[in-house]
């Protein structure tokens, strides 16, 4: 493969940078018995992106035939020419860097590829099989694997000439549970990079399903939560969110270009000194991570990127483009979805390092408040006004945990609520293996970090 | 080759494989794309992108693959019919029969065809310009300028063959403003149109500024149960996704929509009235064929607060013995499922200006930021964009403003929709007044 890029890069004009990229996803879904989806999914082709007069000139083409990638090279180039007419503020140049060159591949055990369709259809078939009929209140189940294999081939014309390959599994159950008319959903899913054996290597398929099956029975007679200001605990996925949402996104450097909150905030205290903030491209701590990147789409070796070292605001995101622009090493997070999207700059593994705290500890010290469990989702806002959906909020009364409350929604000023953590528990985990990024593009993310004690706003009902 | 050709071939190489039923969904789209971020230019992109959506039965059981390069289709064929081989047998397993189309108009201009990546840099440099000469404050964080040629077609080893070719025309701005030390929320307007001469940035650009500077000096209210007017983007997100949900034939057959056995029950108060077209012409969501090539039927899902209708495709149908409505929905890369074409609420009596005047104490919703659970209906989430509106005024923008409630139960509680009606891309929504939500401020 190379030498056919290397072929096409000898008609480029400015820095161009070639990439390959196949992406097949496998997935199955059975729903209520049923399988809804077998399905073998290639996305395979060469995105070029050129920089010519200061400006980003980019094409895409599945056709891997020589002339379709000049031809390729060539509508990128006139889209860069074009635009740069327009362009403002030329690019001033992309910022050097040792670029990555070899083979890079992450740590597989067990790979998804020597387990047949049968073995993988037989699972999912079982474990929807066993939430359904666990109990006569569930109404439905679904359970759905899916497994992303991806080969990238990066050459540019600044050096970089990486080969990589990736595995990411993923598994998720959700069951429902119907009673007096009312309805209501469990569900849990986890995804890791690495193979079938890192994928279930917490927790197996038979207890994701019966943790999803107790959570939707116990769902129906849960109440909701009165809406409030409330020390709050989260767990490692919740801690993942904000890590992810809430702040990460704020650091992204072209939103700091843009005006972000954080923008000339470096060296300041932005949370509370318990808080150290990092994004990773290689999994930390505990291994697999859902987001691992090891190379990242420019041909940028990834690192560990400390964001907010205890309390203290240290680096932002960057790719090649914005790390010149601020005048430092380039961080490793300009990525691309598929070979049709040009890198932009995005997260991998984005967590809140352990501290030294006892969950108990934490716990026994709220007298009034939640502890928030499963992360759902998330949005960020320019003024770092977060929100996201957590699955199960218990109610701590007196320093105990009590009472199942129906899912909330949890709000604030990110940094407000950062510097008002007053606990870091000592345990890690990863929580966010299963989930997406959304940002004109997919990415597969992972976030995580340990247990936290803060103040946050929970959404809740009103009297009335 | 032409994409019927492409179509053709796969069914065969399919056949030869030793599928019982094929089809082959191919399509091309020519994309010009111009990027804005921070406040300038960022990228250009003129490509063209190419899928097969190849699903095939075997022994009654289903197998799927999709391909990006027309070169690969004998690959895709094999891995599909792979896939099907060990698939468990499904008695509804069944291909359509062709049903007659009809042409719908508007939904290609000739002139796209020139269009080239000069325009849309015109067009992308007049939205910035647009907004940032509104006022100073404002910063373009993003924004995109989409043209797009696409054709489509889909053959079935049971005779359907189908083509059509649209354009589409899609742009959208967001950012923020930025006053000293105070950052507003993020807000953001996007439009989508079929022809050249309807493209309107500067509208979109204007829109978007005026929301951000509105939004300047947010505060963070009061928590009370009461009054929320929905805009139609935040219609969108919670009432539409909600009945969209509910009246999927395959949420209903799994039983996952609350909505089973209630066709011709009041659902909602009397005042909302939901359509679906496909036919529309020039409608963003219009198309002379569904996802597996059966006309869409217009339904009037709601009437007056009865439900009328549930949207199905193929498979559905035949599990209750019917025929589709011609709503299979997705792309090359899924199997087909199903979706709405032109999603549609009946305007009410009253002007959005005299729904604001009746409300004592309320919240005005522009956007909302949160994931409703359209199974369970919950939902909780940010106001975004909102204002706190007290004796019939907008008194003040909100910030760090969440609300509550569950979206079935709200639905007999909407005291008004408003005369006016906002295009939300392919939807059409009017302002709804509801009562009865929790609001908690921060």
């Amino acid at each position: 493969m190379f030498e056919l890029l290397e072929e096409v890069m000898s008609y480029a004009k400015g820095w161009t940078e070639i990439r390959y990229h196949n992406k097949l996803v496998n997935s199955i879904t059975i729903r209520k018995g049923e399988l809804e989806e077998s399905s073998s999914i290639e996305k395979k082709g060469v995105g070029i992106r050129v920089l010519i007069n200061g400006t980003f000139g980019f094409s895409s083409t599945s056709q891997l035939k020589k002339e379709s990638l000049i031809h390729a090279l060539n509508e990128a180039t006139v889209a860069a020419r074009d635009a740069s007419v327009n362009k403002k503020k030329k690019v001033k140049g992309l910022q050097t860097a040792e670029l990555a060159s070899g083979d890079f591949k992450p740590e597989v055990n067990d790979p998804v590829e020597s387990h047949s369709l049968e073995e993988k259809l037989s699972l999912v078939k079982t474990i929807e099989e066993q939430m359904r009929k666990s109990s006569p209140i569930i109404q439905s189940a679904i359970c759905i694997y899916r497994e992303s294999l991806d080969e990238k081939f990066i050459l540019t014309s600044d050096g970089a000439r990486a080969h990589i390959l990736d595995s990411k599994p993923e598994f998720r159950t959700t069951a429902v549970a119907v009673k007096d008319n009312e309805m209501q959903m469990g569900a849990r899913a986890i995804g890791v990079t690495g193979g079938w054996a890192d994928l279930f290597h917490e927790e197996s398929p038979e207890e994701l399903a019966d943790k999803s099956v107790k959570l939707a029975i116990d769902l129906l007679s849960a109440s909701y939560p009165e809406g409030e200001k409330a020390w709050v605990i989260l767990d490692p996925g919740v801690v993942g969110l904000i890590a992810h949402e809430a702040i990460g996104h704020t650091v992204e450097a072209d939103w700091v270009l843009s005006g972000s909150i954080v923008k000339d905030k470096l060296g300041q205290f932005v949370a509370s000194e318990l808080v150290t903030h990092v994004d990773s491209g290689p999994s930390q701590i505990e291994p697999h991570a859902g987001g691992v990147v090891l190379v990242d789409d420019e041909g940028v070796p990834t690192q560990r990127t400390v964001i907010i070292d205890h309390g203290v605001l240290r680096s932002y995101l960057h790719n090649r483009e914005s790390a010149k622009l601020f005048g430092v090493s380039p961080t490793g997070n300009a990525r691309a979805w598929s070979y049709s999207d040009e890198p932009i700059i995005r997260m991998r593994n984005t967590y809140i390092e352990p501290g030294t705290s006892e969950l108990e500890e934490l716990i026994s010290g709220v007298k009034h408040g939640y502890f928030l469990k499963g992360p759902v989702g998330g949005q960020a806002d320019a003024n770092a006004e977060f929100m996201f959906g957590v699955r199960e909020a218990y109610h701590i009364e007196n320093g105990k945990v009590g009472e199942l409350m129906r899912g909330v929604t949890i709000s604030g000023q990110a940094f407000d609520v950062l510097k008002s953590c007053d606990g870091v528990s000592h345990e890690f985990k990863w929580g966010l293996g299963a989930g997406y990024c959304g940002k004109s593009q997919r990415a597969k993310v992972d976030a995580g970090g340990p247990y936290i004690r803060c103040k946050a706003i929970i959404g809740g009902k009103q009297k009335g | 080759m032409e994409l019927l050709e492409i179509c053709d071939t796969g069914l065969k190489e399919a056949k030869k494989l030793g599928a019982e039923e094929t089809e082959i969904y191919a399509v091309s789209s020519k994309h010009l794309e111009v990027n804005i971020e921070k406040n300038d230019i960022q990228l250009a992109r003129s490509q063209i992108e190419d899928g097969v959506g190849i699903r095939v039965f075997k022994d009654k059981g289903l197998g799927f693959a999709s391909i990006s390069d027309f070169g690969a289709l004998k690959q895709g064929c094999q891995r599909a019919v792979e896939l099907a081989r060990q698939s468990p047998k499904d008695p509804y397993n069944k291909l359509p029969e062709p049903v007659e189309i009809k042409k719908v108009p508007n939904l290609y201009d000739p002139k796209s065809e020139n269009f080239s990546t000069k325009l849309a840099l015109e067009q992308t440099i007049s939205m910035l310009e647009t907004a940032r000469s509104y006022d100073s404050r404002i910063t373009v964080d993003r924004g995109m300028f989409q043209a797009e040629i696409t054709q489509e077609a889909i053959i079935n080893s049971s005779g359907v063959q189908v083509e059509e070719t649209s354009s589409f025309f899609v742009y959208y701005i967001m950012g923020m403003a930025v006053d000293g030390k105070q950052v507003s929320s993020f807000a953001y307007e996007f439009d989508g149109v079929r022809f050249v001469d309807e493209i309107d940035v500067k509208k979109c650009a204007n829109d978007f500024a005026r929301k951000v500077i509105d939004s300047l000096g947010a505060t963070k209210g009061e928590s009370f149960k009461g009054q929320v007017i929905l805009s139609p983007e935040s219609v969108g997100s919670l009432v539409a996704s909600a009945i969209l949900f509910s009246v999927n034939a395959n949420n209903l057959q799994k039983g996952m929509s609350r909505w089973k056995g209630k066709l011709g029950s009041q659902v909602a108060s009397t005042s909302l009235t939901v359509e679906d077209n496909g036919l529309i012409p020039g409608g963003l969501g219009s198309s002379a064929f569904d996802r597996e090539g059966i006309p869409p039927s217009p339904l009037t899902i709601i009437e007056q607060g009865k439900l009328n209708a549930y949207m199905y495709n193929t498979y559905t149908a035949l599990k209750e013995k019917r025929s589709s409505t011609g709503h299979a929905a997705g792309g090359t890369s899924s199997v087909p499922g199903i979706g709405p074409t032109n999603f549609t609420i009946k305007g009410g009596e009253t002007p959005k200006d005299e729904l604001i005047k009746g409300v004592k104490q309320g919240v005005l919703v522009n956007r909302f930021a949160g994931f409703p659970n359209p199974l369970t209906g919950e939902f909780s989430g940010a106001v975004k964009g909102g204002w706190l509106m007290k004796n019939g005024k907008l008194a003040v923008p909100l910030c760090e403003t969440l609300i509550q409630g569950n979206i079935y139960d709200l639905f007999t509680k909407i005291s008004a929709i408003s005369k006016e009606r906002r295009k939300v891309m392919s939807s059409l929504l009017p302002w709804i007044l509801i009562d009865d939500v929790s609001v908690t401020a921060g």
